[in-house]
C-alpha cells in the first residue's frame, strides 16, 4: 500500500512529523511505501539549519527514512512564507508546489492528515 | 478512468490562524491535477463566507469570503454544514454562497470520498 502524511505543524512544538515519522519507519517494516507532504509550519522539518542539541534530531530521521525510499516534500509557498530559502532546505529534500500534494493524493491509496 | 474525489473539510475559524487560508489554497491547487474536489466548511469555519466581513480594513487580511466566491471559477465544489449555519444564527442570506449539507448528506459525502484533507 501507498501511504501519504500531510503534515501541517511545526516541529518540536507539535509532535506531528514524530508521528509521520515513526508511522512510516512501522510501514515501511511491514513493506509500504510512503511519502510526506510538508504543508504550512510543517515545512520547519526540511530546514538544513534545525540544531536541537541533545533533543531527538528530526531531520537526521528525516534523512534516514529518505535513504529507505520516502519523499519528503515541502510546499515551497509555505517556505517562503517563512523565509526559509531553497538553499536551507536539507539535502535529498526539493521544494515543491501544491501539484505535489495533488499528485500524492491521486497516486497514493491512503492521504492521513497530521493537524492541530 | 473516474477521477478521484478529495474532500477538504475545514472546522477552524478564518483569519485567527492560518488553516482556512491554507485550506482555500490547497482547494485551488488540487483540481488543476484533475482531482474531484470539494470544501466543505463546519463548525466556526462558516463565518469565512460572512458577506459583511471586512476582514481587510479591520485585520489588513483579505477576505476569504471574496476568494470563496470564485469557487467555481476554481474548479471546487462548495458545501457547509447546515447545522453549523443554523447553530452560530446564521441563515444562507448572511453568507456568500451556501449549499448546505445535513448531518447524513455530509456523512454519505465523506463516504465517497476517495481522501480527505483536514484543516
Amino acid at each position: 500500500m501507498k501511504i501519504g502524511f500531510l503534515v501541517l505543524m511545526t516541529p518540536y512544538t507539535y509532535q506531528n512529523i514524530d508521528t509521520a515519522i515513526a508511522l512510516s519507519e512501522a510501514a515501511l517494516d511491514k513493506g509500504h511505501e510512503c511519502q510526506i507532504y510538508l504543508y504550512m509550519d510543517g515545512v520547519i522539518a526540511a530546514s538544513s539549519q534545525i540544531k536541537p542539541g541533545n533533543d531527538r534530531h528530526i531531520g537526521d530521521k528525516l534523512q534516514k527514512l529518505i535513504a529507505r525510499g520516502v519523499q519528503v516534500i515541502p510546499c515551497s509557498v509555505c517556505c517562503n512564507y517563512r523565509g526559509m530559502l531553497k538553499d536551507q532546505t536539507a539535502e535529498n529534500i526539493k521544494q515543491s508546489g501544491l501539484a505535489a500534494l495533488g499528485r500524492m493524493v491521486d497516486n497514493f491509496d491512503r492521504v492521513i492528515t497530521l493537524g492541530a | 478512468m473516474a477521477p478521484k474525489k478529495v474532500a477538504i473539510v475545514v472546522s477552524k475559524p478564518p483569519y485567527g490562524t492560518a488553516f482556512m487560508g491554507e485550506g482555500f489554497r490547497a482547494a485551488m491547487g488540487l483540481p488543476a491535477v484533475g482531482l474531484e474536489t470539494s470544501v466543505v466548511l463546519e463548525g466556526d469555519a462558516v463565518f469565512a463566507l460572512l458577506k459583511d466581513a471586512n476582514p481587510k480594513e479591520n485585520l489588513d487580511m483579505e477576505s476569504l469570503a471574496q476568494a470563496f466566491a470564485s469557487f467555481e471559477d476554481f474548479g471546487f465544489d462548495l458545501y457547509v454544514h447546515g447545522p453549523s449555519v443554523r447553530d452560530r444564527g446564521l441563515s444562507c442570506k448572511e453568507l456568500i454562497a451556501c449549499q448546505p449539507l445535513e448531518d447524513c448528506e455530509f456523512k454519505m459525502m465523506l463516504r465517497d470520498q476517495d481522501a480527505i484533507l483536514r484543516f
